[in-house]
């Protein structure tokens, strides 16, 4: 997407916007169901996003760095926001020592498709977390500024959905 | 376990950071496409009303100054007529019950000095035998009218007695009263008891009378059907058109001057007298307009990405220019023969017009407030001037370029309609001057100045404003 493409989105062209968006819908509507576990949840979130990315794409700044970039956080923070009304249910943490291992190797026949299931399935609270820490690299300072939790929960919460996802994994190839 | 820790995160990060295959994924493609537009439109309209508010805000204050100006006038009349009827009811208390003569010395002199006052003596008349009038008599004056007997209660004399031949209470406008609109108890002060043309009694002028109990109310109702005036309006309007922001790619076009010439709107206008010295006038006006925009474009001719049409090669650029009135994209063709000398990425300048051809319908909705009285005299205005587009359309696209290498030229110009702000407003203040010229027919003379409140086409980095300057003519008939 060259920036004569983006001034056309900001003076509301709608075909340069379609254009952004046939360019960036399916990483964004994966990045979507990333964080929710419900279909219409996530469609939903891709039509909030791309209405946020129309309306506030004149603050964009090319010097910060590639509009894929920009974009990317928008949705992000759309889906936080979205998340924020619905209460992300943070569970307890009682046991976080245990620790299943397992062989790297066997990951790699996984598709996309099946990890984002997984991620799917994991409580709200791990899988925002594990979201920003593993996928978008928030480190936990910012993690804990975003969601208005303790640094030590966003850790606890991180690990906790680490556990589970061996463990699903672990049953993916038993 | 750090190891496994690692390898986990470095999985799912490298997984989600690989290209990823649309086919995997069911979009539902056009129904979130359709929402998303639909919700940008919802937004474009957000922002285009955003002032709304605003003028809405300023138009009742300028409304409540104007209120409280004509209120302080009222309020300088009422204070000065307290003072002469409380003077006139001191005389009319000390002279004698009977003495008529002085009875009417006092009413003469309160009718003398406020004009605006119609005594209600006057009304009554010397024989004292004064109706009111039901609505059902002056709707039917054959039918004989039903009377009123006022009684003295302090003094328990009877003052009045049936009317054989009775008076009709009228106002200063000759309108009938009606029974309902007067009650008084105190008949000695009802001889003295100003009826305020257009206005209500006020406890403290009833107290002057001792009349608080049971007091005598002028009703607002039948006053408030006050003069109405329909006629024809002619009005010339200058444009200005006023640029914000920038809309300047050296590199490719450059809006240079929009302007908008002259029009003549006609119409019919409204006026509703409010009160003695401000008047509320509305109406329609129809009228059309030119608007030009001018640009400068810059176009790097590439002989790389020329495109080889038989004996000629072209260079195709597409553009979006704003306007006044939205966004015209354009795809431009430029060609030149094979063997016309041209280096890669010449610059090529282009003059490049078009015009924008508006038909609009106004509603004003102004408030004027005559310094003298209303209809008569000097006046100043204010309010707001709603423009409604309701037809645009582009005309007289011109290019011109000043490269001899380039052998023809083309341009489509593509118009997206749905970027025309269809309501623009203005706030506007002015002066005029009125004149009646023949019985019940005044003229109006007035030039005024519209300050835009809302932008004709706006997108975040540009601007289009356009002010006006209105010199208008109205010829009114007074319809009561």
């Amino acid at each position: 997407m060259d920036n004569q493409k983006i001034r056309l989105c900001i003076e509301g062209n709608r075909i340069a916007q379609k254009e952004l968006y046939e360019a960036y819908k399916v990483n964004l509507y994966v990045l979507c169901q990333r964080y929710f576990s419900d279909l219409e949840d996530a469609k939903d979130a891709l039509q909030e996003g791309f209405v946020k990315v129309y309306r506030d794409l004149h603050q964009y700044d090319e010097a910060k760095g590639h509009v894929s970039s920009w974009i990317k956080k928008v949705f992000v923070n759309t889906c936080l926001e979205k998340l924020r009304k619905k209460k992300i249910d943070f569970q307890k943490i009682e046991d976080y020592d245990h620790e299943v291992v397992f062989e790297s190797g066997i990951l790699s026949d996984l598709n996309l498709k099946d990890l984002t299931k997984m991620i799917q399935k994991l409580p709200t609270g791990y899988r925002t977390v594990f979201n920003l820490y593993v996928i978008e690299g928030y480190n936990h300072l910012e993690i804990a500024d975003q969601l208005g939790i303790s640094e030590s929960t966003s850790k606890t919460q991180l690990m906790k959905a680490k556990n589970m996802l061996r463990i699903k994994l672990e049953d993916v190839f038993k | 376990m750090e190891d496994s820790n690692n390898n986990l995160e470095k999985f799912f990060r490298d997984k989600f950071n690989q290209r990823i295959e649309p086919q995997d994924w069911n979009i539902p493609d056009n129904e979130i496409w359709d929402s998303i537009a639909s919700e940008i439109n919802k937004e474009d309209k957000k922002r285009r009303i955003g002032v709304l508010p605003i003028f809405l805000v300023g138009a009742s204050i300028l409304f409540s100054v104007l209120m409280a100006i004509d209120n302080y006038h009222k309020g300088k009349n009422i204070t000065s007529l307290r003072q002469e009827i409380k003077e006139c009811a001191d005389h009319h208390v000390t002279s004698s019950n009977n003495n008529v003569s002085d009875e009417n010395v006092a009413k003469d002199k309160v009718e003398s000095q406020n004009p605006e006052t119609v005594i209600a003596s006057k009304l009554i008349s010397n024989d004292k035998n004064t109706v009111f009038a039901d609505k059902h008599s002056v709707d039917n004056p054959d039918k004989t009218t039903k009377s009123i007997k006022l009684e003295n209660v302090q003094s328990k004399n009877s003052l009045f007695q049936e009317a054989q031949v009775p008076y009709i209470a009228i106002d200063d406008v000759n309108r009938v009263l009606e029974k309902d609109d007067v009650v008084f108890k105190t008949i000695s002060d009802v001889a003295l008891l100003p009826i305020i043309k257009g206005n209500i009694l006020t406890d403290d002028t009833r107290l002057l009378f001792g009349l608080l109990n049971n007091a005598e109310t002028v009703k607002p109702k039948n006053r408030a059907k006050n003069i109405f005036n329909i006629g024809t309006a002619a009005r010339y309007v200058f444009w200005q058109d006023k640029l914000n922001g920038s809309f300047d790619n050296p590199l490719s076009e450059l809006l240079v001057k929009e302007e908008t010439s002259p029009s003549l709107a006609l119409g019919i206008a409204v006026f509703k007298k409010l009160s003695n010295r401000l008047v509320f006038n509305t109406g329609i006006l129809y009228y059309q307009r030119n608007q030009t925009s001018q640009y400068v474009i810059n176009l790097p001719y590439s002989t790389v990405d020329e495109i080889n049409v038989g004996s000629e090669f072209e260079n195709r650029f597409s553009h979006s220019l704003p306007t006044g009135l939205g966004n015209i994209n354009t795809n431009l063709v430029l060609s030149r023969s094979i063997n016309s000398p041209v280096t890669n990425n010449e610059n090529v300048y282009l003059d490049f017009s078009l015009q924008n051809h508006t038909k609009a319908l106004a509603l004003p909705m102004m408030l004027s407030y005559y310094l003298k009285k209303t209809g008569d005299g000097f006046f100043v205005q204010g309010g707001i001037f709603n423009e409604f587009i309701i037809q645009n359309e582009i005309r007289d696209v011109n290019t011109e370029s000043h490269h001899t290498f380039v052998k023809d030229k083309s341009i489509v110009v593509d118009y997206n309609k749905s970027q025309i702000n269809k309501l623009n407003v203005s706030s506007v203040v002015g002066v005029g001057y009125e004149k009646e010229i023949l019985k019940g027919i005044g003229i109006s003379l007035s030039a005024n100045y519209g300050f835009a409140l809302t932008n004709t086409f706006a997108t975040p980095n540009y601007q289009h404003k356009i002010d006006q300057l209105g010199l208008q003519m109205m010829v009114v008939k007074k319809l009561k």
